[in-house]
């Protein structure tokens, strides 16, 4: 007679104890992750890695073999023609990309000859961290070590290494949520505080000279520039003024990132 | 039914944590654990901490992601036991 509602409940039970069960098991991942330095986050970071760097190789792959184009080129009318075009828009793009990978590659060893350190790839996506951290494919083994500076191409710094593991590290962006760093800017020194997505705010008195497109630089991270002054809120009733701080580089199109190695 | 929406939320949640910005993951493990008694929401929310976390020190810095999932799967429960499960 009862029979639904006795399975309902029974059902609810094993529901109850099963995210019981999960929750226990996740708060003991998280402790061993803790008391071994991070084992557990080391193997979820070298998969997301290596998986990144795969769907990157693929993408290229697919961009290279004009599978997708053919396609559309099937649709039309004059398929030969269509298909050929297609292919040199094929070839361009590729170039341009390798263009552009090359003239990163070219700024990254310009770099090498003024830095020490080495060149390794972004191994994950910009957006997807909430914490302002992005991965890199390269970890102790290949050289990188903990607090190590992070530089764009143009020399820009982007962050510190804040973990590092076997084959792959973790930067923590300089303007990432929570961060504050000590700056120069036009001169003054000021805190300025990250607020994630490549963007800062730092507050200065009334009367210093502060314009949008002034430079911020971090005498922390070698002198290297951190940031531009994008907007300044100039209200007297405030005791300060409010500057807006943007980092002059675009992440989504970095590839590669240089990594200083500290001076011995 | 259920079972594939279900699992195509978590799959959803899971791709979400290394490709799309951090609140469509949110937005799945509340989703998951508004309708379902949902460990996947753990499951992301954890891996959202192990993948993005930026040290792995002892106190700093909090997994707040796991704990938020945690706090939403199990605070969500008496609502569901009162409106949605019986």
């Amino acid at each position: 007679m009862n029979t639904g509602f006795s399975y309902r409940e029974r059902n609810a039970g094993t529901g109850r104890r099963r995210l019981l069960l999960v929750t226990i098991f996740v708060i003991v991942l998280f402790l061993v992750d803790m008391v071994t330095g991070g084992s557990i986050r080391a193997i979820v970071r070298d998969a997301n890695a290596r998986i990144s760097l795969a769907a990157r190789a693929i993408g290229m792959t697919i961009a290279s073999n004009g599978y997708f184009t053919s396609h559309a080129a099937l649709a039309s009318q004059n398929v030969a023609l269509q298909a050929r075009v297609a292919t040199l828009e094929e070839q361009i793009v590729l170039s341009a990309s390798l263009q552009q990978q090359v003239t990163t590659l070219s700024e990254m060893a310009h770099l090498a000859t003024t830095e020490q350190g080495i060149t390794v790839p972004v191994a994950s996506s910009f957006i997807a961290s909430p914490y302002g951290t992005f991965l890199v494919g390269a970890g102790i083994d290949e050289g990188v070590s903990l607090d190590s500076l992070v530089l764009s191409g143009n020399g820009t710094a982007i962050g510190t290494i804040s973990y590092v593991s076997a084959h792959t590290a973790t930067v923590t962006e300089v303007f990432a949520p929570g961060v504050v760093i000590n700056a120069l800017l036009d001169g003054a020194p000021v805190s300025v505080h990250g607020a994630g997505g490549g963007n800062a705010t730092t507050q200065v008195p009334h009367g210093v000279s502060i314009a949008p497109g002034d430079v911020v630089t971090a005498p922390s991270l070698g002198g290297h520039t951190i940031g531009i002054v994008g907007h300044v809120d100039t209200d007297p009733s405030s005791a300060a003024m409010q500057v807006y701080i943007g980092s002059p580089v675009n992440s989504a199109s970095l590839q590669y990132v240089f990594v200083v190695s500290p001076r011995t | 039914m259920h079972r594939y929406i279900r699992g195509a939320i978590a799959v959803l949640g899971v791709i979400s944590v290394f490709v799309f910005p951090v609140w469509v993951g949110i937005v799945c493990i509340i989703v998951l654990a508004l309708r379902y008694r949902a460990w996947e929401a753990i499951l992301i929310g954890a891996l959202i901490d192990l993948t993005w976390l930026p040290s792995a020190g002892i106190i700093h810095p909090l997994p707040l992601f796991t704990i938020l999932s945690i706090i939403i799967v199990w605070g969500l429960e008496p609502l569901r036991a009162q409106f949605l499960l019986k």
